[in-house]
């Protein structure tokens, strides 16, 4: 997307300097709206040094006739010279001297016109004239120059420009224009056959890039609605679209792009051959993770079909986003179904030695007797914490027992066997505790669902790991549903068993976890 | 190189940031392009005038000439 924006300034460069745009194309690097500025820059720079004489020419306009004057900016100046000419003009004059000029010619000096300069005179030419002249540029193929212009003309002008141009050309105006939040307004006035035909013709010609970078950069309503109606496109073209974001690495514009869209167009969109690559979902994991767009990639998630939900089985990064990520997702994909094999899923801590720099101290229960405790996972910070443990999953057990089987117990082997108050296999629901009475050491910590099961739990620093090896059937509850009771207020204290895990999130530790918990809660 | 740059065109360093970083010849081929198009500018805005007074009706070219050429050199 950035290129195809920078490209479009490095183009209007080349044309201030009168330079090859390949010769310039290292720019393409720099950020566009650096661009801009260096653009503008130059060009106000090269401008100053001539003004004083432009403004001679200008005063010329008084002293002739117009159709002398007119004569003269055709015949001696030409349209470079016309066009910085028109800088330094009052608009009766401007407006004199254009009707004079004929439209091939005018569109020849709107390429060297400043919008910014001259917005008061394009915006006092009659509109006919001002249409005649974007048609001439839209022959040409001057983009560039139209896209300038976007943001000076009336909507009418805009759109009477817009009624000659085929959906090609129209795209790359769109592209072109530098000011994005108007041509949104434009694209506001399209009927939709017309936007379907943009990303048609965009398809046709291969040029998914080009298209998914205008929805993109359209404002969030008419993205919506543009994305919307790319959804309902064949599959050959969403999926070019899918391949498209891949290409330029936008997964965070696709994916806020996503999650504003409607359930089925998500579903349209996410549910292409591209996506079942697990590098592809891997790649906007990676992002989500980046860019704090968590929330943002659980519809994506959320909209996948059976098909593809089997794919994202390959995709570590999945669990390792943020923890209320994957349990929301999985819980709201039924992923829980899926088995998890020989994965390490938790530490814990047998004894409670405080550890020193940890955000936060958690501890875990089941919040009602009866109900279960579901692993919590112990994301283990860069420095090394004593008497940690590895716990694993038990391979042949799903996670969840989705039709409210509840799995049989499982044996539990502490290292030394004396770490738990009872040396003897425990159901699941035993784990937790009751936390029936008042003065029982603090019960559940505040910790999300997300914290609870969605944690990639793999350890990041293997030699912290101790050596003892505590196997535990993959803790599941009745129903997924269940997964978002686990969450209860802190209270202070230490529980004297095992059960305290201790909680730490990359990112903030819980507190940061409840905010991006609700954060996903709130998310559509 | 961009202080050169920002000398010629009589703008601030800092106007001109997104050439920093870019190498040494990068710059200097952006440089070079902004001397050669203002020289050319200049040279093409002389040769324009002096084509627009043949222009001009031989009534009215005095007057447009001292306009033009407030300080009498015509080339």
């Amino acid at each position: 997307m950035a290129d195809l924006a920078a490209r479009a300034e490095v183009a209007k460069l080349a044309r201030e300097l009168a330079l090859d745009a390949d010769r310039l194309a290292f720019l393409q690097a720099a950020d566009r709206h650096e661009l801009a500025a260096l653009r503008e820059t130059i060009s106000g720079a090269l401008f100053a040094a001539q003004e004083p004489r432009l403004r001679r020419i200008a005063a010329l306009g008084k002293l002739l006739p117009t159709p002398i004057t007119a004569r003269i900016a055709e015949a001696a100046f030409g349209p470079m010279l016309s066009g910085r000419i028109a800088g330094v003009l009052d608009v009766s004059t401007a407006v004199r001297l254009a009707a004079q000029l004929k439209p091939a010619f005018l569109a020849e000096v709107s390429k060297w016109i400043d919008p910014a300069r001259t917005a008061s005179i394009v915006r006092a030419l009659p509109d006919p004239n001002v249409i005649t002249v974007g048609r001439h540029l839209l022959e040409q193929g001057d983009y560039v120059t139209l896209g300038r212009f976007v943001s000076v003309v009336s909507t009418e002008v805009a759109l009477g420009v817009v009624a000659h141009a085929n959906d090609r050309q129209l795209l790359h105006v769109a592209l072109c224009a530098e000011d994005q939040a108007r041509m949104s307004q434009l694209v506001h006035e399209l009927p939709d056959e017309r936007i379907v035909g943009v990303v048609a013709a965009a398809a046709e010609a291969g040029a998914f890039d080009e298209a998914l970078t205008l929805l993109v950069l359209l404002e969030p309503a008419e993205r919506i609605r543009a994305g919307g109606l790319a959804a309902s496109l064949d599959l050959d073209v969403r999926n070019g679209i899918v391949e498209s974001a891949v290409r330029l690495s936008v997964w965070p514009e696709v994916l806020s792009l996503l999650a504003e869209l409607s359930d089925d167009a998500r579903r349209r969109l996410v549910n292409v051959p591209a996506t079942l690559d697990p590098n592809v979902i891997a790649a906007a994991v990676r992002a989500a993770r980046e860019h704090d767009l968590g929330a943002a990639m659980l519809p994506m998630l959320g909209s996948l079909d059976e098909q593809h939900l089997g794919a994202l089985g390959a995709v570590p990064e999945l669990a390792d986003l943020i923890p209320g990520l994957a349990a929301e997702t999985l819980r709201t994909t039924g992923l829980l179904s899926q088995e998890r094999r020989d994965e390490l899923v938790i530490r814990a801590v047998q004894h409670q030695g405080p550890l020193p720099d940890q955000p936060y101290v958690g501890e875990a229960r089941p919040s009602e007797d009866g109900e279960l405790l579901v692993s919590l996972p112990t994301v283990v910070g860069d420095q090394a914490l004593e008497h940690v443990e590895e716990v694993r999953v038990v391979a042949q057990l799903p996670a969840v027992e989705l039709d409210g089987h509840l799995p049989a117990p499982h044996r539990i082997e502490p290292p030394g066997g004396d770490d738990l108050p009872e040396d003897r296999p425990r159901r699941l629901d035993e784990w937790g505790g009751s936390g029936a009475h008042e003065d029982e050491p603090p019960a559940a910590a505040p910790v999300s669902e997300g914290e609870v099961l969605g944690q990639r739990t793999a350890p990041r620093h293997a030699e912290d790991v101790g050596d003892g090896n505590v196997e535990v059937g993959q803790q599941g509850v009745d129903h997924p549903a269940d997964l978002g009771k686990q969450v209860r207020p802190a209270r202070p204290g230490r529980l004297p068993d095992t059960r305290r895990v201790e909680a730490h999130e990359p990112c903030g530790g819980v507190e940061g976890l409840q905010k991006r918990h609700e954060h996903l809660n709130a998310a559509p | 190189m961009i202080d050169e740059l920002s000398d010629d065109l009589g703008v601030a360093p800092e106007h001109l940031a997104a050439l920093r970083r870019f190498s040494e010849d990068e710059q200097r081929i952006v440089a070079a392009a902004v001397t050669r198009a203002r020289q050319a500018q200049a040279a093409d805005l002389d040769d324009a005038l002096r084509r627009a007074l043949r222009f001009i009706p031989r009534v009215l070219r005095g007057r447009a000439s001292r306009l033009l050429f407030p300080d009498g050199d015509r080339g």
